[in-house]
Parts: structure tokens; C-alpha cells; sequence
């Protein structure tokens, strides 16, 4: 077990609730060549390291579920839904279209609808000032790469919050099933 | 009655208004009549023919035809579709229940060849042959017009990606693949309900041959020839549809459903309490910080999973020898011998049928060993013939199954 490469610096960036991706590069490729290792390694401490399948890597601990979620959160699940939601509207393939572009704050679409700025003020975001703000919070989760001519891009851990999307659909489309499947009516073998 | 066509004439009029009939081709549903004398003005030439004159042309040429009588909305004539479609290789799918009635119709004509073979009655045979033919033909077209229209998608897809909404290309995509493709697959496939009618098809038409019944072998055996080439082409033609679209189709999937999730997201934020919504529509991303491993928590855990996987000792080999012959030997003895014993029997119609008739002291995971031996066994030829399942009983519980057919190879 001591023989794992690059130990300390690979748990020190993960128990900061960082990710490792590619932009890491060695640590990166330690942890690729010997996963299971470094997980068996990090399991008896009670941390789970996680391999997404777009080749990142996190902790994810139990005890952390039940810690209250920071007050910029919501702001940015309100923020990556509208942005996803319009991309789509637009006919963008998303995933696609959030990986590989450079946004610029002014070019974002959203306060340009009114339903959106509604949703966004709820949060707390209800100008050009705060959304940028917000944005530079989101690099600290280590989803957002901000540039300084004011431009920024998403980076890999991002993929978690499409992941969560794909499981909100999913759930939806299994409760309206169970619904139709509870509706459905039983056949009366007296009326045959 | 509908009027005589002069060939000549109809041919010419369509060689001199092919961008007019191509529009009309493709205006989905019906077209009013106004529609079309406006169509006449966009794409023919009005100093060469009068509108008015090629109005009347498309009629009494039954280019377009009334819905009903008398009515003045008009479709374009079904051959002359077909035509059109064909020439600008514009397909429309097939959908699976159009295949299950070519198959329930190829059934049909098989039963009818059969009895008149059975009563030596070249007439019948005839017929039913002559059936089976257009039946082959007609699901062959259609299923490689699902190919053409599966292409011409994908190509839409790849040429214009920025127009349309995911919704929208979901739609196309994912419906040209739930509701077409997969389901055909599934009908198709090598122990599906086509293949088992195609073959007994195939023996109905064989017997007829070798009966001698009726005399034009020629058309027989086209048949035959129609059969083997369906079986394989059919398979192949919706195998690369489904490679063609299947990227696209996961795609799409997935962008729809992430489209999908956030939209949901969205609209539930002003229904529910922050908080609620917070733990059922967030990621948990910014909780994962590790303060000072092991925690209480941790060591605890790790006690109790102690604690409670007490070792387990490993287990005992047997090291004596007795004189008796050992269950696992006399079994592989059995499913050896297998082979051999079915040989005097084949042709056998229901293989799971003679197993358990054969041996039914066998328990049933014997009984299934023996099923796995026999089908791949490289001497003997296995189909499945896709009928309803039937049960089996074996000594110590029922095998589920259809029909297994199974013949020398």
C-alpha cells in the first residue's frame, strides 16, 4: 500500500472536496493506472473514491449527506438548469455545446426571459454583477474555469450535474409509469 | 371504374412537371385544391401551359385524386407515390404491425399449400405459391424502405444539427428507433417470429416440390431462393440500421433527458420548499471536504464490521475413496452419450419435449445441461420455431420454453 504514488498530494486535493481530472496530470494518471488500489487504500478511512465514468475522480463520504448544503447551491442548480434548459431550446446537443464553447457573462441567456430571472432572483442573482459572481463561486467546486477576459468554460465535473438531470428524468418517467399502472382499472370477471 | 391511362401521355406530362409533382409528393396529408393551382404557379412554367390547363391535366391524368367523391381536397394516386419516393429515394418505415400481417399473411399461404398438397391439388398450390411470392416481395420493399428512411434521417441529422429543438430530434431519432427499428429486430431476429414462419414456409414449398403437385418448379423454387435471401437480408438491412442510428440514438437519449431533468427541475423550484428541493434536485458537490480521518464515526464502523464477520474456517476436502461411481461422472457420462441417442430419432420437432419424454427421471438443471449440450453441438442443426411457450416437466420441477426444432445439419 505505501508503494502508491503521489499518496499525500492525491488525498490532500481530494479531501478538499476537489476532483481530480485530466487537468492534474500526474496525480490524474496515478489514480487511473491504480484505482482500485487507492480506493482500497482510502475505504477502511471511510471515504468512498469515486471513478465517474468521464474519468474524474472524487470523494464521496456518508457523513456528508447529512451536512446542510452551502448557501451558493441553489443558486447554482438554478444557474446550470436554465443554461441547459435553453441550449436545448436552441437545438444545441448539450453536453456537446457545454464542453466545448467559451461563455462570455453578457452572452448568457439569463436574464433575458423573464421566467428566469424570476427563478434566479429567488436566489439572490438579479444582475449582470451577481451572475458573474456566482459563476466565480462555481470554480471553487471545480466545475467552472474563469478566464480573465471575463470568459469562462465548463470543465469535466460538470458532467455531475447532467448526471443528476438524467436522474431527475428518469425518476419522472418511472412515477408517472407507477401512476398509469396504479390508474389502470381492474377487470370485473362479473361483467364478462 | 377509373379511366384508361394512355402510358405515353401520362409519362410526358410527368417528364415535363417533376419539380410539381416532387412538392406535391411531399405535402403531407391531403391538399385542398387551391393548394395545388398555387403550387402549379410556384413550380411550372406558365408561359409554356396555362394553370388551368395543367389543373385539369393532373386530374384526368389521376395524378391527384379526390379524398371522396366530389371532394376538393386531393391526395397524389398511391402508384405514383410509390414512384416518386422511389426516384428521389424518399422512404417512409415499416411498422412492425405491417411485418406481423406480412407474416400472418405468408401463414395464411402456407396452410393453404399445405392442404393443397395434401389433396394433390395443383390449383391451390398454385395460388398459395403465387401469395407467398408477392408476400416476399412486399415485405423485402418495405423493409429496406425502413433502411432508406432510417438513412435519410441520420443524414437530415448530420447536415442540419442547429434547427431543430433535442425535443424535436429526439423525436425523430428515438422514435425511428423505439418505435420501428427495435421492434422489427425483434421480429426478425434469428429466434424470432419471422424466421420460424420463414422456414416453415421453406418446408411447405419443399414438400410441394419433391410432391410433385405442380408442374411450374420454376416459381417454386424462386420462392425458395426468395426465402433463404429474406432470412439473411432482412437480418443484415436492420442490423445496419440499427448501427446507423444507434450513436445518434444514445445521443439524443441522453441530451433529452438531461433537458428533460433540468426543465423539471425548474418548474418544481417555486412549488416546494427550498430546502425540499435542495436535497431532491441538487447535487451534493461542495459536502465532500474530509476535516480529520478517521472520524468516531468511521472507527466504528470499522469495529462493527469486524465484529460482525466473525472468520469463517475453510471448507474440508473429502481425501477417502469409496467404491462407488461418482454422481458428476455418471452425468458426464449422460450428456456424452447424448448426441448419439438423439441421431436415430431426427428430425425432432420439439427437442425439449423428447428430453424430458426420454429422460424423465432427470431433475431439471440435468435437464437444462442437456438442452445447451444438444443445441450447440456442431453435427445437429437447431431453430427455434417462436410459437407460445409451452411447459415441460422434469422430476423435480417445469421447463419453460418454445419450441426447439432440431435436425441434422
Amino acid at each position: 500500500m505505501n508503494e502508491l504514488p503521489n499518496i499525500k498530494e492525491v488525498f490532500d486535493k481530494l479531501r478538499q472536496g476537489a476532483y481530480i481530472t485530466h487537468e492534474q496530470g500526474v496525480l490524474h494518471a496515478s489514480l487511473a493506472d491504480k484505482y482500485e488500489a487507492y480506493k482500497t487504500y482510502f475505504e477502511p478511512l471511510g471515504l468512498n473514491l469515486v471513478r465517474h465514468p468521464r474519468d474524474f475522480f472524487y470523494f464521496h463520504t456518508d457523513s456528508a449527506e447529512n451536512t446542510p448544503p452551502s448557501s451558493a447551491l441553489p443558486a447554482v442548480a438554478v444557474f446550470s438548469f436554465i443554461l441547459i434548459e435553453s441550449s436545448a431550446n436552441e437545438g444545441r446537443p448539450v453536453e456537446e455545446y457545454l464542453f466545448t464553447d467559451r461563455f462570455s457573462v453578457a452572452g448568457l441567456p439569463h436574464l433575458t426571459l423573464d421566467r428566469y430571472k424570476a427563478h434566479l432572483k429567488a436566489v439572490g442573482i438579479d444582475d449582470e454583477v451577481s451572475l458573474r459572481k456566482l459563476i466565480k463561486s462555481m470554480v471553487r467546486l471545480g466545475w467552472v474555469e474563469y478566464f480573465n477576459d471575463d470568459t469562462f468554460r465548463f470543465l469535466r465535473p460538470f458532467h455531475r450535474v447532467f448526471d443528476k438531470c438524467a436522474e431527475i428524468s428518469i425518476a419522472a418517467e418511472q412515477e408517472k409509469r407507477s401512476v398509469l399502472a396504479a390508474a389502470e382499472p381492474t377487470i370485473d370477471p362479473e361483467l364478462n | 371504374m377509373p379511366m384508361q391511362l394512355t402510358p405515353k401521355r401520362f409519362f410526358d406530362f410527368c417528364a415535363n412537371h417533376v419539380p410539381l409533382l416532387h412538392a406535391i409528393a411531399q405535402k403531407p396529408g391531403d391538399v385542398s385544391e387551391a393548394q395545388v393551382r398555387q403550387m402549379i404557379r410556384t413550380f411550372s412554367d406558365a408561359a409554356a401551359e396555362q394553370t388551368q390547363t395543367t389543373w385539369e391535366r393532373l386530374v384526368e391524368l389521376q395524378i391527384i385524386v379526390p379524398l371522396e367523391e366530389g371532394s376538393s381536397h386531393y391526395v397524389m394516386s398511391q402508384p405514383l407515390l410509390q414512384l416518386v419516393n422511389f426516384l428521389y429515394n424518399d422512404a417512409l418505415p415499416t411498422s412492425p404491425e405491417i411485418i406481423q400481417g406480412y407474416i400472418a399473411a405468408l401463414e395464411s399461404s402456407r396452410k393453404r399449400l399445405v392442404t393443397g398438397v395434401e389433396a394433390m391439388d395443383p390449383i391451390s398450390v398454385a395460388i398459395a405459391t403465387s401469395e407467398v411470392d408477392n408476400t416476399l416481395r412486399r415485405m423485402q420493399d418495405d423493409l429496406d424502405a425502413t433502411h432508406r428512411a432510417v438513412m435519410a434521417e441520420v443524414s437530415r441529422y448530420k447536415a442540419d444539427r442547429s434547427s431543430v429543438s433535442v425535443r424535436e430530434r429526439y423525436l425523430r431519432i428515438v422514435g425511428l428507433m423505439d418505435q420501428y427499428v427495435h421492434p422489427l429486430v425483434e421480429i426478425i431476429r434469428v429466434d424470432g417470429l419471422l424466421v420460424g414462419t420463414l422456414n416453415d414456409t421453406d418446408l411447405a414449398l419443399r414438400t410441394a416440390r419433391e410432391g410433385g403437385v405442380y408442374t411450374e418448379i420454376g416459381l417454386i423454387e424462386r420462392n425458395e431462393r426468395q426465402i433463404r435471401a429474406l432470412r439473411r437480408r432482412s437480418i443484415h438491412t436492420l442490423n445496419e440500421s440499427r448501427k446507423e442510428l444507434q450513436p445518434l440514438y444514445d445521443v439524443l437519449r441522453r441530451s433529452s433527458a438531461i433537458a428533460h431533468g433540468a426543465t423539471l427541475a425548474l418548474g418544481r423550484f417555486r412549488q416546494m420548499r427550498l430546502e425540499d428541493w435542495v436535497i431532491n434536485y441538487v447535487v451534493q458537490a461542495d459536502r465532500a471536504g474530509v476535516e480529520c480521518p478517521p472520524t468516531d464515526s468511521v472507527l466504528l464502523d470499522t469495529i462493527n464490521h469486524v465484529a460482525s464477520h466473525p472468520p469463517v474456517p475453510p471448507p474440508q476436502l473429502s481425501m477417502f475413496e469409496n467404491g462407488e461411481t461418482p454422481s458428476d461422472y455418471t452425468r458426464l457420462l449422460w450428456l456424452n452419450g447424448l448426441t448419439e441417442a438423439i441421431q436415430e430419432e431426427l428430425p425432432v420437432r420439439d427437442l425439449t419435449d423428447w428430453l424430458v419424454k426420454s429422460y424423465p427421471e432427470k431433475s431439471t438443471s440435468d435437464a437444462l445441461l442437456a438442452l445447451s449440450r444438444l443445441m450447440f453441438e456442431p453435427t445437429l442443426d437447431v431453430s427455434f420455431k417462436g410459437q407460445k411457450h409451452r411447459q415441460y416437466r422434469t422430476s423435480d420441477g417445469v421447463l419453460e420454453a418454445t419450441t426447439i426444432y432440431i435436425t441434422k445439419t
